[in-house]
């Protein structure tokens, strides 16, 4: 009962207040009861959906429309972030955990003790409308556990999208997790409501699906994907000579996979995500540390750590992959199947192509300037531009965003070259090492509550929004 | 030294850019009265306001150098620092002389100053975007306070017009006393808030303990991670969020 009367804030001086609450409350004394019982439902089910990982509001840019509420931001907005360092864009929620799979990796398969709760596609309208209203979120990020069966479960997220954009005009940004082996009609049908579609590829390797997930086939995970890439190529068409067509997917499909569960190496993980990339047109690939939640055969023991760094280099290389012009067998191969936990991924490359280096900041190409480490995107055009108005020396590379300690091994300015008397790879990797903000924590996930001087990029959350920047 | 003062207005410092033209002059410095220490070493001049000039200037600025130099200016007055006079009066002496290339001209320490503290401004109300927080009245009016580093509001009033156009909202930069006003239909800048809007609290609003129930559950315990969280979500930022009230 003290729940009742708990949120109404009063002082003293402030006693209508009180009297009108006092009012409200007697008045909606069922609804309140009600209220505390949806609001346990939201802890379950965030609870339950917290461990998906990807969560930008990026690549739709749409104004309102009259009577409406909501548009959608091209380079996404974070409204807050979490406890862990990760941004809240979205409401990320699954409609249900009631699952009647049992994927070993998964906290809600059918056979693990947890807490259960369901959502009505109502509910879950009710809370997106209202938490956007008070500018808590950017929009709705809907999963769920198979409820049923696929296709019963995907037609209550149907009804929850319906409701949102038909009966509250909602024009905000909607993704939606498709549940393997929903029918294609369905997700047709959802396409056409969501700004995103993703279909989580959960593992790096058929194998590991079948011994982790048996009842998702590889079958069940690209099918939908082939689908959506398709239809998305169509909607395109379609809007180009039809005018104010609905757009389906606008903001292109996603995916995610676990990593550390299963023994795949990063350079079969990188030509996964490249393969992605380039055949189903994906905007993001996301990686997910395997966090033990559960014991299984199959799978690392509950006391292992999750793979943080390892995530975070993942994470780099995939930069590499869709913003400065690497492809996945430059990155890794065969004889280096594994990212440097050391440094990064641009640097270890580098390290290995000490020949092409150094390069002359005041001649080389733009595609040559983002393949020095120390240089981004950002940096890169700052080079370019300041070489239309004149020269570019050696201390204007760090007033203009240079990482000057790493960069210096593998440029020169004006003829000057800056780094070691020799072109050791190993001392420059010492010297890397170094000088790199990760030589100086142990562990990404235990940084010390001290160590004020770390700058944020070296934790970049695997979860930023699409900022194209690393 | 040269110093120019102006009534603290845009439109104040377009017309002493204006008057140092005419005057064939190069304050030293170019200050808002309001507040304003007069050394009697210095030689002081002070500008009226006249729209008529600010207007010439201003129009100059964006064709004669560009769009994004008039944008630049106008984010740069907005951080409000005493140096910003002096930051784009330089500025508009470079762009007078480089034209629309003037941006280019990273080896000039005052155009990367510009860049760096109009970034700041962007920079600011783009996190400001996602960090307000509305709490709605029994009448069903939105009301947002909030303190930010930048007078960005006239910045960010067109962002929730757009997003939030079927309800009326207020959004107070209770530190500044301005407000952006929103009836459904347009928004307007106001100086002159009511007081007691910044000491309203409201009744119970069930998606308030929904919200902060949302935002404790969605951490991941293993990631745990609270130097991260304030990197990315300065502390000075939370008085004013429903997920860290109560």
């Amino acid at each position: 009962m003290q729940d009742l009367t708990r949120g109404c804030k009063f002082s003293e001086h402030m006693f209508l207040f009180w009297l009108i609450c006092a009012m409200l409350i007697a008045t909606s004394r069922r609804q309140v009861v009600t209220q505390v019982d949806l609001l346990n439902k939201v802890r379950i089910l965030a609870d339950a959906a917290k461990y998906d990982v990807s969560c930008s509001s990026s690549g739709s840019t749409r104004s309102n429309k009259a009577g409406g509420v909501g548009n959608a931001a091209a380079a996404g907005i974070c409204h807050s972030w979490s406890a862990d360092g990760r941004c809240i864009s979205l409401l990320k929620i699954l409609m249900t955990n009631i699952c009647a799979y049992d994927c070993a990796y998964c906290i809600n398969r059918a056979t693990s003790d947890v807490e259960r709760a369901m959502l009505s596609p109502e509910e879950v309208a009710e809370i997106t409308i209202n938490f956007y209203r008070r500018n808590y979120i950017e929009g709705l990020f809907l999963s769920s556990a198979v409820f049923r069966s696929p296709d019963e479960t995907t037609e209550r997220m149907i009804r929850a999208l319906e409701i949102l954009r038909r009966e509250y005009r909602f024009n905000g940004y909607i993704h939606v997790k498709v549940i393997p082996g929903t029918s294609p009609a369905l997700t047709t049908r959802l396409g056409f409501l969501a700004d995103r579609l993703s279909v989580n590829i959960e593992l790096p390797s058929p194998q590991s699906l079948h011994a982790l997930a048996p009842q998702k086939s590889s079958e069940a995970i690209l099918g939908p994907m082939g689908q959506i890439h398709d239809q998305i190529h169509e909607s395109r068409e379609t809007r180009l000579a039809v005018r104010g067509a609905t757009a389906y997917v606008p903001a292109g499909q996603t995916t995610q996979l676990i990593v550390g569960a299963t023994p795949e190496r990063d350079h079969q993980i990188l030509q996964l995500s490249e393969k992605l990339y380039q055949s189903f047109q994906l905007k993001r690939v996301y990686y997910s540390s395997y966090i033990p939640t559960v014991s299984h055969p199959n799978l690392p023991s509950l006391f292992t750590a999750p793979p943080l760094r390892r995530e975070h280099r993942l994470y780099q290389a995939d930069w590499l992959l869709r913003f400065y012009g690497f492809s996945a067998r430059e990155i890794l191969d065969d004889r280096h199947p594994d990212l440097s936990l050391d440094v990064d991924p641009k640097s270890d490359w580098a390290l290995r192509h000490l020949d092409q280096f150094p390069v002359e900041i005041n001649r080389a190409p733009y595609e040559m300037l983002l393949r020095v480490p120390g240089i981004g995107l950002r940096s890169a055009q700052r080079i370019i531009a300041a070489r239309r108005a004149g020269t570019v020396d050696f201390d204007l590379l760090k007033k203009i965003g240079v990482v000057q300690k790493r960069a210096r091994h593998f440029i020169t300015c004006q003829g000057k070259f800056y780094g070691e008397a020799s072109q050791d790879e190993q001392l420059i990797r010492a010297h890397l090492v170094a000088d790199s903000p990760s030589g100086k924590d142990s562990g990404l996930g235990q940084i010390s509550l001290f160590d004020l001087s770390l700058p944020v990029l070296s934790v970049v959350s695997s979860c930023a929004v699409d900022s194209g920047e690393f | 030294m040269l110093v120019y003062d102006f009534d603290g207005s845009f439109e104040g410092l377009l017309s002493a850019l204006y008057q140092s033209s005419v005057r064939k002059e190069k304050p030293d410095q170019i200050l808002a009265r309001p507040g304003l220490e007069v050394n009697w070493l210095d030689q002081h001049v002070t500008i009226e306001t006249d729209l008529a000039a600010a207007e010439k200037v201003a129009r100059s600025i964006r064709s004669r150098i560009s769009e994004q130099a008039f944008e630049h200016i106008l984010h740069v007055f907005q951080t409000e620092r005493p140096e910003r006079g002096y930051w784009i009066d330089r500025y508009v002496r470079l762009g007078f002389r480089f034209g629309s290339c003037v941006d280019d001209h990273l080896q000039e320490d005052i155009i990367r100053t510009v860049h760096e503290q109009s970034r700041r401004v962007s920079r600011e109300t783009h996190r400001m975007t996602g960090l307000i927080r509305f709490i709605r009245s029994s009448a069903g009016i939105y009301y947002a306070k909030y303190e930010p580093d930048n007078n960005i509001t006239m910045f960010l009033a067109p962002h929730f017009a757009d997003r939030l156009a079927d309800q009326p909202w207020i959004i107070h930069d209770i530190r500044r006393g301005v407000a952006a006003l929103y009836n459904k239909k347009e928004w307007i800048l106001t100086g002159t808030v009511p007081a007691a809007l910044a000491s309203w609290t409201d009744c119970d609003d069930v998606f308030e303990d929904m919200w902060r129930a949302y935002h404790r559950q969605i951490a991941i315990t293993e990631r745990i991670n609270p130097q991260l969280q304030r990197n990315l979500m300065p502390i000075r930022y939370w008085k004013h969020l429903t997920e860290f009230s109560q």
